[in-house]
């Protein structure tokens, strides 16, 4: 499904994003949808690693679910990565869209599984919200879109 | 359709190189990686086993400003090309805004291009989507190898739908070809997603 943010959009996700961050003292988090697309970020990431983070995370996720599936599993809605000095939590917000949470080692594992399941449920309604809007209020309503070149690439 | 971003002024598309095993789809992505200038691209990855064959995906991200106001980034992904792997086939497909279908000109893969052709559009009917209206570019690579099938022929086989889809003649390993045909998908999904914001979908 592809999602079309306005700016009050991107305002109740920061929102969220934040909270989350601050109640589960994770370092950073970003939201991409299942085809590997970045939604938003919140916390320090390297600018030119983002993109690929979110096709990781998308393809990571797929894999994973093809697995539980294997296993006899609809899906495992989240999936968790130990490393020695950072981990990751990666999970589903209803069918569309996925949390990453980043966090080190100070951080409790258990704290930020249970805030991020906890801002899942919370966002899985504003994304059913925007999903199912049939246009999006852009801020200025004479937003047209003008194809700028033939050679983009050269 | 898009990831669009209004507050961030920002649409996201996501092209797929696909395509039989071999034909040369990793390589497209590798030549652009070289080519396009920093600014403009950026990690790429391989997810492939220690022979260099296309395990999961190959990742390249893009960007440029092709729609006035608007940062357009393109994701571009490879899928695995062998037959064993078709559900990551699938996974690498969903979301897609256009495909570009690397053919093997050389006169004995044909099968091959046949086969995967049809398995593109298996796989894209299977989510909701059809090969008929999805940004499409054939791209017939490898055409400095000996025998190879003229075009006329590879339209015949591949090219024969109602609507004839662009064709780049290609050496990707040359790097011939590559920058024309990802430049022909990029204005097509363009084109695509302003057409229908203008019909109001």
């Amino acid at each position: 499904m592809a999602f079309e943010l306005n700016a009050t959009d991107c305002e109740r996700i920061q929102k969220d994003l934040h909270e989350f961050l601050d109640l589960s003292e994770a370092q950073a988090t970003l939201l991409c949808d299942r085809g590997g697309a970045i939604l938003f970020s919140e916390g320090e990431f390297q600018e030119e690693a983002i993109d690929l983070i979110c096709a990781l995370v998308a393809g990571s996720f797929a894999a994973t679910k093809e697995l539980a599936l294997a296993l006899g599993e609809e899906e495992f809605s989240a999936i968790f990565h130990q490393g020695n000095n950072s981990s990751i939590f990666i999970s589903a917000i209803g069918d569309e869209v996925l949390l990453l949470s980043i966090f080190s080692e100070n951080t409790n594992a258990g704290l930020v599984k249970m805030y991020a399941q906890t801002a899942c449920r919370k966002m899985q309604g504003l994304f059913a919200e925007i999903g199912d809007r049939d246009s999006v209020e852009a801020e200025d309503e004479t937003a047209s879109f003008v194809i700028r070149s033939d050679k983009l690439f050269e | 359709m898009p990831q669009v971003n209004y507050a961030k002024k920002e649409i996201q598309f996501k092209i797929v190189y696909y395509g039989p095993g071999m034909c040369g789809k990793t390589t497209n992505l590798q030549v652009i990686h070289e080519k396009v200038p920093a600014q403009s691209k950026g990690k790429m990855a391989s997810l492939a086993t220690s022979q260099d064959r296309t395990l999961f995906f190959d990742f390249l991200p893009l960007k440029a400003e092709a729609i006035e106001g608007f940062v357009c980034k393109f994701q571009m992904y490879t899928v695995p090309g062998q037959v064993k792997y078709n559900s990551t086939r699938k996974l690498v497909l969903r979301s897609c805004d256009g495909v570009v279908f690397v053919a093997d000109s050389q006169l004995t893969k044909m099968q091959e291009n046949k086969e995967s052709l049809l398995n593109l559009e298996e796989n894209l009917q299977a989510q909701g989507d059809s090969l008929s209206k999805m940004p499409l570019v054939f791209q017939y690579n490898k055409k400095d190898l000996p025998e190879v099938a003229p075009n006329q022929y590879m339209d015949f086989l591949l090219n024969n739908g109602s609507i004839k889809v662009p064709v780049f003649d290609a050496s990707a390993l040359k790097g011939d070809g590559v920058l024309d045909t990802l430049n022909a998908i990029a204005k097509l999904v363009i084109q695509d997603f302003v057409n229908k914001k203008n019909e109001g979908k």
